[in-house]
């Protein structure tokens, strides 16, 4: 059990209120393991300022990281006469050693000069002595931790009450490395890094614009990522760049390990199964989307940054289509188009022909689709479900088989399962063909979390064909579409440009017009500044 | 609260639709795919008729069910059904009692009716399969010359089912221009015009491993009153629908000994009904020389032009020949006139009784033939 | 942020949006049985009967819009108010009003009801023989009341998404036409006596229903000042579908047969072919038809939610509540006919009903407003980032 420190007066009403009103009595309970947890947190990491005494803090501060192996302390003596004691602490594998071995305690160690009086050592030390490039003077224990733990070094003086933060950032970070998800034929293949640092670094050198402003948060109470909000002054538009900080603020958790987590913390609404906002691991396609009017969100720890508002249009752009012509790019997006379609509805459409409407079949298919399926023992349904249920479970297989293995079990299986199982009598040869288009269909969506929301209403879609047939799929369709257009993503209609009916918009939704007449940046964002391009392109 | 309507709906309507089962599913290879309808004289009864079914069987197709497909096509794919009842519906209901899945319409693509049957009709026989949501309109409606039955049970080697034999033929001809593009619809449609009558319809004869098409079914109000072969059928089909029709022969002129034929690829028609009351007619038709059976030089254009004039005699004569028999043998308005009277001339129909007026008045039809290429021999 | 609050909502419909409401409202399954009820009553003379219903309904339209001019930005539960009631006794003027309302808002719940019943006849006849109608119905009134709980603008922008769809028509009518039909089924023209007329205008005024929700919607209109020319717009695209519609069943079937059959357009769509690919139309206006008659159902409903909360001056809390409450009235009303015939007497009464309340209420209202000199003020809207 736990135990509770200084005086709760409540809990010791508690008892008694105990039989009275269960579920009031929950919520209390919830209330004090909040606050006890509370207590705790800040148990170690009190708001005190640093003491005079050396020895103190570095007791402290050993206590605090619970005397583990990889924080360095290291005292010295400075200074022939003086003899004034410093204490440097750092982490071991957060710190760039080489920095704080050769720029921080070399200097002090081979440094003769000897001031003064003891007020202009500080000074001396601080000013002249330390000879890395960032420093900031602190005054609170919490804030030595934090630094601490950022990977700075932070080193403090016997008799002076306030501590000295030097940046020594240098823990090992991985390589700038391809996309995965996002491949483009042509364009570059840079991915977006782990390190906050270094994706922004990869977004500055494409934008090289001054106006670019960036906002930094630390959110999660114990894990505090480093999270980034970027967004470019004087083209997006301030109300909404407030509404994402504001919402960022607000986020209280304790850890954020992934975008998905702010996304989903953030977004308008979650009952829903379609994307509300976008990421993408592409640097260039984060710029393209700043450069249009909106907010990009970097997360530490991950590659993947979110761009706010997002609306369904996007999801089915690919960076690619701006950098081939735009006729190629047109017929590409239509293409898409129809395989969101195909995806959807074509499971369905089986179903509905095969068990209700087989009149509406040319009559030499429709004699045909009955041959196939006289020795077939379930109903149309029940072979489209079992087909597609046991496809996604193939899908999911193939992401965590190793290496090479992985897509080639996703083709070789469906196809050696789906003829098996036709050669067995279980499923007519028309499911294996409509399964299979529909699941190739479903990857032509570049962006996996929009494709993820369509394999997912295909199910209802389905359930409401067995159903109603035709009219079921109408319905369904139309639920999802009521559904879809009532979404807002950050004050932006989800179904714009195509409802509410924009026309300048619709110059880059399914079709791409070419370079030279895309002069306006997207209405829809109220950019402040709408001229994309000034003079004349011919 | 209202963000969770959504799902809330769904979940719930997932559940009453799971709860309480799927009604109209019926799958597809659950259903008795009929194919075609052949309807006969009752011949135990005196009233009645005698419904034949053509049903298609779906193992039996090849091409379907995986690697165990049945055996070669054609003998056995299709299965026939009898039913015998005063009236239709009765007569369905006797089939259904023979079947294992529930009778569907959907697929049917024939009607064939027996030539007895055609004669002695009633009018609101069609009621049934009019009401039927199932069946199509653009069913063709067929007189088989003898007893329908023998037409449906028909096995033709060159497709699996037959009907669909049939109905390839029909279309085809169709497309030709040498038989009338009316389906079941449009027998409906023409019923319900005020001069009522069902217009000519196809007149097929079975024969041993296939269908032939034998011409045209005359009709008189509701009921056939007698057929046209295929030279006949043609003036009818230039006269009433502008198609071309069969190709026609006739013998060389000046009495060379051989015939020339004509294929006829256009057909242009105009009317003059004069208020005597007489009908003026004149076919204007472009056609194709197939073959030349005389010594005759037809790269001359004398030549090309003598030849024109016999098809314009031999046309005419079989024109004649047509409007006497249609008017003292048939006594009906083949040609579709009186729609015409009732459509433009509504005061020269209100005058007459034209039910026998168009038996009475002179109908005079005038014939013009351009042949326009002769194939790919220059004389 | 907001987007619910009435203040919120106030110009959120451009007239592109106006338009495609109206159109949609209209447009609906009172099309499917009008050729087969007017041609009931006038014969071959539908031609011309259409026209002159047609233009009945646009004066009648035009009248609305007149008023809705006068009153821009206001929905009619607002300056219903101020027309009636005066400055000494308030309360005068809000009886007065909801006396007025009800019989326009149980118009639109009415049609509402009557557009799902004759809807699920359609599908439960045609397509799903077995299933019971209830079974139709339904999941039919549940979207109905989802769509209920929503804003105007949520439909509007519904509207628009459905509605390169109803375009479809367009060219079933065409080739219908040029394949299919016949002048000779469609002449002669002959007379037709005064009872005949004023029939198939009755008759037809049913088909043209669901204008009247113009009197809500105006409300939220951005350009009020526009409405005259996107009403007409609207109105009259409708009115050359249904009569293109119109003929093209009369040129196939001709007129005898138009009158036996139950839905004649379906049946028009019947024998269109796409060869190969498929052979009977008819699933594909089925699709059609179930957007078209819901974007009318629910319009019509939407209207009604909308009056029911405007004019008791409810938050939009009870929103929700209206529309599932009513949506039950809905089912009750639908179900409410045992006979198919039952069903047609209701329509006629109904369109009759619904024409007279359109032309009196409002032209009482304009006369009231021209007499008492009433106006409303024109807001020009703030910048929105978006609607």
């Amino acid at each position: 059990m736990w135990k509770v420190k200084t005086g709760d007066a409540d809990m010791a009403n508690d008892g008694k209120n105990f039989r009275i009103l269960k579920t009031k009595n929950k919520l209390r309970k919830q209330q004090l393991l909040e606050k006890h947890y509370q207590q705790q947190l800040e148990e170690h990491v009190e708001d005190v300022k640093l003491s005079t005494d050396l020895k103190v803090e570095m007791e402290a501060l050993k206590k605090s990281f619970g005397e583990s192996g990889d924080l360095i302390a290291r005292t010295m003596d400075w200074g022939g006469t003086l003899q004034q004691e410093i204490g440097i602490v750092y982490l071991d594998e957060l710190a760039n050693k080489d920095l704080v071995q050769n720029f921080v305690i070399r200097p002090l160690l081979q440094n003769e000069s000897e001031p003064q009086n003891k007020g202009d050592i500080w000074e001396e030390i601080t000013k002249n002595i330390v000879e890395a490039g960032e420093i900031k003077e602190i005054t609170h224990f919490k804030e030595a931790v934090d630094a601490i733990l950022m990977g700075d070094t932070v080193l403090l003086m016997d008799g002076f009450d306030k501590g000295l933060v030097i940046g020594s950032k240098g823990w090992v970070a991985k390589g700038i490395s391809n996309t995965r998800a996002e491949s483009v034929i042509r364009g570059s293949q840079e991915a977006l890094n782990e390190t906050i640092c270094i994706s922004l670094s990869m977004i500055r050198r494409r934008l090289k614009d001054p106006q670019l402003r960036i906002k930094s948060f630390t959110v999660g109470e114990r894990t505090k990522t480093g999270v980034m909000v970027l967004h470019i002054e004087g083209v997006a538009d301030d109300e909404m760049v407030n509404e994402v900080n504001k919402r960022i603020e607000a986020i209280k958790i304790d850890g954020i390990l992934e975008s998905g987590y702010i996304e989903e913390l953030i977004q308008d609404q979650i009952w829903t199964p379609f994307p509300l906002m976008q990421n993408t691991e592409r640097p260039d396609a984060v710029v393209a989307h700043l450069l249009e009017g909106k907010v990009a969100i970097l997360v530490d720890g991950t590659p993947h940054a979110l761009i706010a508002p997002s609306i369904f249009t996007q999801f089915y752009n690919s960076p690619e289509d701006y950098y081939e012509r735009y006729l190629i790019a047109t017929f590409l997006r239509i293409i898409r188009l129809i395989s969101l379609f195909i995806a959807l509805l074509l499971p369905s459409l089986y179903i509905a022909f095969a068990t209700f409407h087989p009149e509406m079949l040319p009559s030499k298919f429709a004699i045909a689709m009955a041959a196939a399926r006289a020795i077939v023992p379930f109903s149309p349904f029940f072979e489209a479900i079992a087909m597609e249920v046991s496809v996604e479970i193939l899908r999911e297989a193939s992401i965590r088989l190793p290496g090479p293995m992985g897509p080639t079990i996703g083709i070789v299986g469906g196809l050696v399962i789906g003829n098996a199982a036709v050669s067995a009598g279980l499923v007519s040869p028309a499911v294996v063909i409509v399964v299979g288009l529909t699941t190739i269909s479903s990857y032509a969506n570049p962006n996996f979390n929009a494709a993820i929301s369509v394999r997912l209403l295909r199910f209802i879609v389905m359930a409401s064909a067995a159903t109603y047939g035709l009219y079921g799929i109408m319905l369904s369709i139309m639920l999802i579409l009521l559904h879809m257009v009532q979404l807002r993503s950050f004050n932006v209609p989800y179904m714009a440009p195509y409802a509410p009916l924009d026309l300048q918009d619709l110059k880059d939704s399914i079709i791409r017009v070419p370079w030279k007449w895309m002069k306006t940046r997207p209405v829809l964002y109220s950019p402040d500044d709408v001229e994309r391009e000034r003079g004349e392109n011919s | 609260m209202r963000k969770k309507l959504l799902p809330i709906s769904i979940v719930g309507l997932i559940f009453c639709l799971m709860s309480t089962g799927c009604w109209g599913q019926q799958e597809i290879d659950k259903r008795t795919m009929i194919v075609a309808l052949a309807i006969d004289k009752n011949p135990e009864e005196e009233d009645g008729i005698e419904l034949t079914m053509q049903v298609a069987i779906p193992q039996k197709i090849v091409g379907g069910g995986g690697e165990s497909g049945g055996g070669g096509g054609g003998d056995g794919v299709t299965e026939i059904f009898s039913g015998r009842g005063t009236h239709l519906s009765e007569a369905v209901e006797e089939i259904q009692k023979q079947t294992n899945y529930p009778l569907f319409f959907g697929h049917t693509q024939t009607l064939l009716v027996g030539e007895e049957v055609a004669r002695s009709l009633p009018a609101e026989f069609y009621d049934y399969l009019r009401r039927n949501p199932e069946l199509r309109r653009r069913l063709w409606p067929i007189v088989v010359q003898g007893k329908a039955k023998n037409a449906i049970q028909v096995k033709t080697q060159l497709e699996q089912i037959p009907t669909l034999y049939l109905r390839d033929m029909i279309d085809t001809n169709v497309k030709r221009g040498r038989l009338p593009d009316i389906s079941l619809g449009d027998i409906y449609v023409r019923r319900g015009n005020v001069p009522y009558q069902v217009p000519a319809l196809h007149y097929i004869g079975a024969k041993d491993k296939t269908f032939e098409v034998m011409g045209l079914a005359i009709y008189k109000g509701e009921n056939m009153v007698g057929s046209l072969g295929q030279e006949l059928s043609s003036i009818l089909l230039n006269v009433v629908d502008e198609k071309p029709g069969w190709a026609i022969s006739t013998d060389c002129p000046d009495g060379a000994k051989g015939e020339v034929s004509l294929w006829p690829m256009k057909v242009k028609r105009e009317i003059e009904i004069s208020d005597d009351p007489a009908v003026d007619m004149r076919l204007h038709i472009k056609g194709r020389l197939i073959e030349r059976g005389c010594k005759l030089d037809l790269s001359e254009l004398a030549v090309t032009n003598q030849v024109e004039k016999a098809f314009i005699e031999k046309y005419e004569k079989l024109a004649q020949t047509l409007v006497k028999k249609a008017q003292t043998e048939f006594h009906s308005d083949v040609f579709d006139l009186r729609q015409r009277i009732y459509a433009y001339q509504h005061d020269l129909y209100e005058k007459y009784d034209w039910n026998e007026k168009i038996n009475e008045i002179p109908i005079r039809i005038q014939y013009d033939v351009t042949i326009e290429r002769m194939g790919l021999e220059a004389k | 942020m907001g987007q619910n609050t009435r203040e919120s909502q106030k110009y959120s419909i451009s007239s592109y949006q106006s338009f495609v409401l109206l159109f949609s409202t209209i447009f609906g399954a009172g099309v499917l049985d009008l050729p087969r009820n007017i041609t009931d009553d006038v014969g071959n003379d539908t031609i011309w009967v259409l026209i002159i219903a047609g233009l009945l309904v646009w004066c009648i339209l035009m009248l609305i819009t007149v008023l809705i001019q006068r009153f821009p930005q206001e929905s009619i539960a607002e300056y219903l108010i101020k027309i009636l009631g005066s400055k000494r006794f308030v309360w005068i003027g809000r009886i007065l009003s909801v006396l007025l309302l009800i019989p326009i808002a149980g118009a639109w719940l009415a049609g509402s009801a009557m557009i799902t019943r004759t809807f699920g006849e359609t599908v439960h006849i045609m397509i799903l023989t077995e299933t019971p109608l209830l079974a139709i119905m339904v999941p039919f009134v549940l979207l109905v009341c989802l769509a209920g709980c929503s804003q105007i603008s949520v439909l509007a922008k519904f509207s628009e998404l459905l509605f390169p769809l109803s375009l479809i028509p367009i060219g079933m009518i065409i080739f219908s036409t040029l394949i299919h039909g016949r002048l000779l089924n469609v002449l002669p023209l002959m007379g037709v006596s005064w009872e005949q007329l004023i029939s198939g205008v009755l008759t037809s005024a049913y088909a043209f229903t669901g204008y009247t929700v113009v009197l809500v919607f105006s409300g939220f209109y951005q350009q009020p000042k526009k409405a005259l020319k996107v009403h007409s717009l609207a109105f009259g695209f409708t009115f050359l579908l249904y009569w293109g519609l119109c003929v093209n069943t009369l040129a196939v079937f001709g007129p005898e047969e138009v009158t036996k059959m139950m839905w004649p357009v379906l049946e028009a769509a019947k024998i269109l072919q796409i060869p190969v690919l498929i052979e009977r139309m008819e699933s594909i206006i089925l699709l059609l038809w179930v957007s078209t008659a819901f974007t009318s159902a629910a319009n019509l409903y939407v209207a009604f939610v909308e009056m029911v909360c405007g004019s008791l001056k409810w938050t939009e809390r009870w929103r929700k509540g209206v529309a599932i409450l009513f949506s039950f009235v809905i089912l009750g009303i639908a179900l409410y006919p045992d006979r198919i015939q039952e069903i047609w007497a209701f329509q006629k009464w109904y369109g009759a009903i619904a024409l007279g309340i359109a032309i009196c209420i409002p032209l009482l209202l304009l006369m009231i407003a021209l007499i008492r000199k009433q106006k409303g003020e024109i807001k020009y809207a703030k910048k929105t980032s978006s609607h």
